[in-house]
């Protein structure tokens, strides 16, 4: 995974790609705990939304993009949180 | 023009080795379109049959590699009207074009470059290094709220400018500016115009001589050819006084220790060893659209872009970009959608539903700057494109923003 700067400001993104993902109801209620949970209606899709505007936006095909996080440890760990989340 | 038996060609489009997937809808067409068989192929059969060096070496294969560029080259000239071959000189594209005439035309302090305020950052930051480091003066002409340029504005911005160098269709917004009347001002004043005809070049029927521009810079890869292929046209004179910027091998006749002898127009500006393979490539591509017909192409844009246009105005905090009637914008369409970043909407068209259209500030940074635009969505249309593909976008675009 690659952490760069975007947004021009003190903000960065990644993105990375995990195997095949299937987006379930216990991942949904595992994420609700920490952020805003956006889920396309053929789960095929799932944005998850911090406090502070963070997003990652989480993808069945196992895209994972995560944007406008507030530093380079934040990417990490929200990375972290989608790989314990969707990797057994 | 039959656009399913044009898609045949485009083996991209045919999905043949990858049938898990959905069929991709490609919408970035103002960046770079997609190559058919014909130009792939050619490309190979330069690697097969006569992968020398042109201009140099006096056997066969070099000979051969010599007189099929220049067979591309003719094809290119003939496209834009032109019977002079040697008024096209072959660059890695646009940008590089540009930044010849940026280099080349030996601009002095107090000399004025006119631009628009809507330029790609290829027409704008080589002005700005010449405003630093030379001390000339870049004007920028304002467009009107729409974008549209206002003629009378124009004539009293190009007094005492030297250059007038603009944009001929904005990759931004799709709006071509009226060449002809820009031209025939400028020259009044003895100004000197480079379009940049990035995105008018593959989009419709140009004629330089008719159009009587003096230098005109585009990019192959976005006319169906190959990438790192671009043309600088300029007038054959004018071109004789240009200076080359990257110099060297095969642009000289002789040389001493001390001094240098260079060749002819083109020549002297095509240093180093060729993208043979592209100019070959690119003379199929220039081929291929002759065949299809550049007024075809721009009839089925416009007729593609009133589609989106027409739904995209259904929805709601939706902004297009530009001027209001659809037609005025050839094949492109940008947006902007209330609180929603263009950015995730374009990852999850692309990852849901393979629809690849642009986001961000399509290298137009300045305009989005002093307009305080946020970034936007571009669709850009071309040849292969369907009504098909444009009413599942807006499906699709709908299924998005009824979830963000």
């Amino acid at each position: 995974m690659k952490i760069h700067p975007c947004g021009g400001k003190e903000l960065y993104s990644a993105e990375a790609h995990i195997e095949e993902i299937r987006i379930t109801e216990d991942v949904k209620k595992t994420f609700k705990k920490y952020f805003k949970v956006l889920v396309s209606p053929d789960n095929q899709f799932m944005m998850l939304e911090d406090k502070k505007g963070c997003r990652i936006l989480i993808f069945s095909t196992g895209r994972i993009v995560i944007r406008m996080a507030s530093s380079e440890d934040e990417v990490k760990k929200y990375f972290r949180m989608v790989e314990e989340a969707f990797v057994k | 023009m039959n656009v399913e038996e044009i898609r045949k060609d485009f083996p991209i489009l045919l999905d043949k080795d990858n049938k898990e997937h959905k069929p991709i809808i490609y919408f970035d067409n103002a960046c770079m379109s997609l190559k058919p068989e014909c130009v792939i192929s050619e490309m190979v059969r330069y690697y097969h049959e006569f992968s020398a060096c042109g201009g140099r070496s006096i056997h066969y294969l070099s000979r051969r590699v010599s007189e099929e560029v220049e067979k591309a080259r003719e094809e290119i000239a003939s496209f834009f009207g032109c019977k002079d071959a040697r008024e096209f000189v072959f660059v890695k594209n646009t940008t590089e074009a540009i930044n010849l005439v940026s280099y080349g035309l030996n601009l002095k302090k107090g000399d004025v470059v006119l631009t628009s305020d809507k330029e790609h950052n290829s027409n704008l930051v080589p002005w700005q290094m010449l405003s630093k480091k030379k001390g000339i003066e870049h004007r920028i002409v304002p467009t009107r709220e729409d974008n549209t340029l206002d003629i009378e504005v124009f004539e009293k911005f190009v007094k005492g400018a030297s250059l007038v160098s603009i944009v001929h269709t904005s990759n931004l917004d799709g709006y071509t500016m009226p060449a002809k009347e820009i031209i025939e001002i400028a020259h009044e004043h003895d100004a000197l115009v480079l379009l940049d005809g990035a995105q008018s070049a593959p989009h419709m029927q140009i004629d330089l001589k008719k159009l009587d521009v003096d230098l005109f810079a585009f990019s192959l890869h976005k006319m169906l050819g190959p990438t790192g292929v671009g043309c600088l046209y300029g007038k054959y004179e004018i071109l004789e006084k240009l200076e080359p910027f990257i110099t060297g091998g095969d642009t000289v006749d002789d040389t001493t220790y001390t001094s240098a002898q260079f060749k002819d127009v083109p020549s002297k500006f095509e240093a180093g060893l060729g993208n043979y393979a592209g100019y070959v490539g690119a003379g199929e591509a220039i081929r291929y659209l002759k065949k299809v017909g550049m007024k075809n192409i721009r009839e089925h844009e416009i007729k593609l872009n009133r589609i989106i246009d027409r739904e995209l105005r259904e929805f709601d905090g939706l902004k297009i970009i530009g001027p209001e009637d659809a037609s005025l914008r050839g094949g492109i369409t940008s947006f902007v959608v209330e609180d929603t970043d263009s950015h995730d909407i374009a990852l999850i068209l692309s990852e849901g539903s393979r629809i690849f259209v642009r986001s961000g500030a399509f290298c137009v940074h300045s305009w989005f700057n002093s307009r305080r635009v946020p970034p936007a969505l571009r669709v850009s249309l071309y040849i292969y494109n369907t009504k098909e593909e444009c009413k599942i976008f807006i499906e699709k675009l709908r299924e998005v923003l009824g979830l963000l």
